[in-house]
């Protein structure tokens, strides 16, 4: 079931061709990673799901309904550039921004007591911004984002700005708010975290979507039939003329298969030249690899 | 609607229960209140308290010194023996005089000045009355010598009295009081509009420049927060005008029964002593406290409350638009210029209303919205015909609305761009743009 159906979006600035012909759907309950390089069109295309922006053409369906601006108050948005009111007190502006999006104040304040008492931040509640670190606005900042129990929530750059114990804890939530049901739209430039939260992504570039899917049937469809074996009492010169190898990476020792060959022959070959096998498995590639590679061959068009 | 209501609300309380405001609302009636104590009590003792010898050589005036005379604290008396001045000079203060108010010997024909003599200034009140009363005295006596009776010279003494009724009738029309209430209310209104309007932008600015901006506008509509923020910052100027009211009543009053006396007294010096001073602060000042039953309190009450409102939204929304447009704090002054000229200029315009409150710029630009919050609120006191203000009005309302429509389309754009320095030309394309 698709949370969120994105279909044939355009949208032009101006003669600036921002967004071409985007359609791909999110999952319900999946993370998702939005990516692509900056100036892609991401923030064009996050802005016109949470509505600050209309398309030219195209539709959006949310829970299988065209999105209208009634379904705002069921979408959560912590935009990159972060920013709340710096005068105004952490419990008010958690508030003032939760009745923003149609939370009654009983709700909220029991939802903002809750958050504060999770992150054990209960004792900012009288304090202005002005009397945080940045790395403290973040978290009221993500607060104020989660607070009205969004369907679907949309985080982009979550982790910039964060020690690596704040954004740990932050992954937890997000992670944690996830298995509880909440779909959630991951845009970000640190593939490591992707890698690690995501479930499927969609690569953009130049306003157009040029990858999506599962993360799985994506690195599968990327993976280019390496594998990588560990050897003991073995001379080094002697793997280098295996006719597979291709290179030494991190003490690996990388193979290439052939056309047609299965894993299980060139295992077999590789103990009939009687080396002594410590490992075997095959090499996956990463996001970033994929998102480097797929981005570099878009660009050359 | 109810989103709007939440951001009026904020909007409206964070900024009534800052300190700045109270200060401001409880500050300025309390020095109003000091400034009239301060004019009240320099007023009563400015007032002479004289005792004056006065050496007549010339014998014109002897019977005109008895009448300047004043109560017991301005005394004139006449000196009986003939000494020379050079010796009175100097025996007169021991003699238990004041001052010495020296007559030369003339003839009617031509007047010598007089020489007054004393260890301080006369007040302007002793002077003016030494001069009206011995003048009035010389004219009569050169009348008489050309012959003509002295009844009928007293006759041709008298003033031309000046009664002023306007349209709106019942009460009798005074034109000072009604410059100087046409004076404050359309000085009130510039000053409210300068504030709050830049108040707006600086709001609007603030959230944009936060960055907080992008939070908003994916809970609500750009329109509901501007709209929201125009008339939360709105009611708290009509907050503060209200407080000021009842306080400024509240202060009136009460130095109304304190200072009944020297009110009263102050009254009586000005029906008594000719206007051949120039217009002092005192006359101000019980323009003031009469002007209440002079002016129709009720019309320029609801006349200012009425273009406050739309005025500042009229001017409100152009500062809220260019607010949008605002990519670094430093912007603000820049972009606010094409905004403040036209309130300046009206202030230039509300002068002359002053000084003309129906030649036709008076009329016209308080008819035109850019200037007739400021000017039709001059105009008021001095009585306008209800359609005049009736049109006015209309045509304040109208462009009103179509300039919150006007801000809507720049602001929602507006509020999106961050990092370049932006140009009005480009303000003014964002109105044709689509989102």
């Amino acid at each position: 079931m698709e949370l969120l159906e994105i279909k044939n979006i355009k949208k032009v600035f101006q003669k600036n061709l921002a967004l071409n012909d985007v359609s791909f759907s999110i999952p319900k309950g999946s993370i998702f990673g939005l990516l692509g390089p900056n100036g892609a069109g991401k923030t064009t295309l996050i802005r016109i799901i949470t509505q600050i922006l209309g398309p030219d053409s195209g539709e959006i369906y949310f829970n299988g309904i065209p999105l209208k601006q009634e379904k705002i108050n069921s979408i959560g948005y912590m935009p990159e550039e972060k920013g709340l009111y710096k005068k105004m007190k952490v419990g008010e502006q958690l508030l003032y921004l939760a009745q923003l999006k149609g939370m009654s104040s009983k709700d909220a304040k029991t939802q903002i007591r809750f958050w504060l008492e999770k992150l054990d931040i209960v004792s900012w509640y009288n304090k202005t911004l002005d009397e945080l670190s940045k790395g403290m606005h973040q978290k009221v900042q993500f607060i104020s984002t989660v607070i009205s129990q969004p369907k679907l929530l949309i985080l982009d750059e979550p982790f910039s700005g964060l020690d690596p114990i704040n954004a740990n804890l932050l992954k937890q939530e997000i992670l944690e708010l996830n298995q509880k049901g909440t779909t959630i739209i991951f845009s970000t430039h640190r593939m490591g975290d992707v890698d690690e939260l995501c479930d499927d992504i969609a690569l953009i570039n130049k306003g157009q979507i040029i990858l999506s899917g599962t993360v799985k049937d994506i690195k599968n469809q990327f993976k280019e039939n390496i594998f990588k074996a560990d050897f003991t009492g073995v001379e080094e010169s002697e793997i280098h003329k295996h006719s597979h190898f291709i290179r030494k990476e991190d003490n690996h020792f990388l193979f290439k298969l052939a056309e047609g060959q299965s894993p299980n022959e060139l295992l077999k070959g590789l103990i009939s030249n009687g080396f002594e096998i410590n490992g075997f498995s095959e090499v996956i590639p990463t996001i970033n690899d994929i998102f480097i590679s797929q981005i570099s061959k878009n660009n050359q068009i | 609607m109810k989103k709007i209501w939440i951001i009026i609300k904020r909007e409206y309380l964070s900024r009534i229960v800052k300190k700045s405001f109270l200060f401001t609302t409880l500050l300025v009636p309390l020095l109003m209140g000091a400034a009239m104590f301060i004019m009240i009590k320099v007023g009563s003792t400015t007032k002479d308290h004289l005792k004056v010898l006065v050496v007549d050589e010339s014998q014109l005036f002897i019977e005109s010194i008895d009448k300047m005379n004043n109560g017991e604290d301005l005394v004139f008396k006449p000196m009986i023996e003939s000494i020379p001045l050079d010796s009175i000079k100097k025996t007169y203060e021991s003699l238990g005089y004041d001052a010495l108010l020296y007559i030369p010997n003339m003839d009617i024909e031509n007047p010598i000045p007089l020489t007054y003599y004393g260890e301080n200034q006369p007040g302007l009140v002793t002077k003016s009355l030494i001069i009206d009363e011995l003048s009035t005295t010389l004219k009569i006596k050169k009348l008489k010598a050309k012959g003509l009776d002295e009844s009928f010279a007293k006759d041709i003494e008298k003033d031309i009295q000046l009664n002023i009724e306007t349209i709106e009738g019942t009460k009798k029309g005074n034109t000072e009081v009604a410059a100087i209430f046409g004076y404050i209310s359309g000085l009130l209104i510039y000053v409210y509009l300068l504030f709050f309007g830049s108040m707006v932008m600086r709001g609007v600015a603030e959230e944009k420049t936060n960055r907080i901006i992008e939070v908003i506008i994916s809970s609500v509509r750009p329109f509901q927060l501007m709209v929201g923020k125009i008339v939360g910052i709105g009611l708290v100027g009509l907050t503060q005008f209200l407080l000021w009211l009842v306080l400024g009543i509240g202060v009136n009053f009460l130095i109304a029964t304190l200072f009944k006396e020297n009110l009263a007294e102050m009254q009586q010096m000005q029906s008594g002593v000719s206007q051949a001073a120039d217009p002092s602060s005192r006359d101000i000042l019980l323009g003031l406290f009469n002007g209440f039953g002079e002016v129709n309190l009720f019309r320029i009450i609801t006349g200012f409350i009425f273009y406050f409102v739309f005025g500042y939204i009229f001017y409100g929304a152009q500062f809220a638009a260019l607010g949008s447009a605002v990519t670094d704090e430093g912007d603000t002054q820049s972009l606010s210029f094409p905004v403040t000229i036209p309130i300046i200029v009206s202030i230039f315009l509300m002068a002359s209303t002053l000084a003309q409150p129906n030649s036709s710029l008076a009329i016209w630009s308080s008819m035109i919205p850019f200037s007739s919050p400021i000017v039709m609120m001059a105009r008021i006191p001095f009585g306008v015909p209800i359609g005049q203000q009736i049109a006015s009005m209309v045509i304040l309302v109208l462009s009103s609305v179509f300039m919150i429509w006007l801000a809507g389309r720049i602001y929602r754009i507006g509020i999106l761009i961050q990092g370049k320095k932006i140009s009005l030309k480009e303000i003014f394309k964002w109105m044709f743009y689509h989102v």
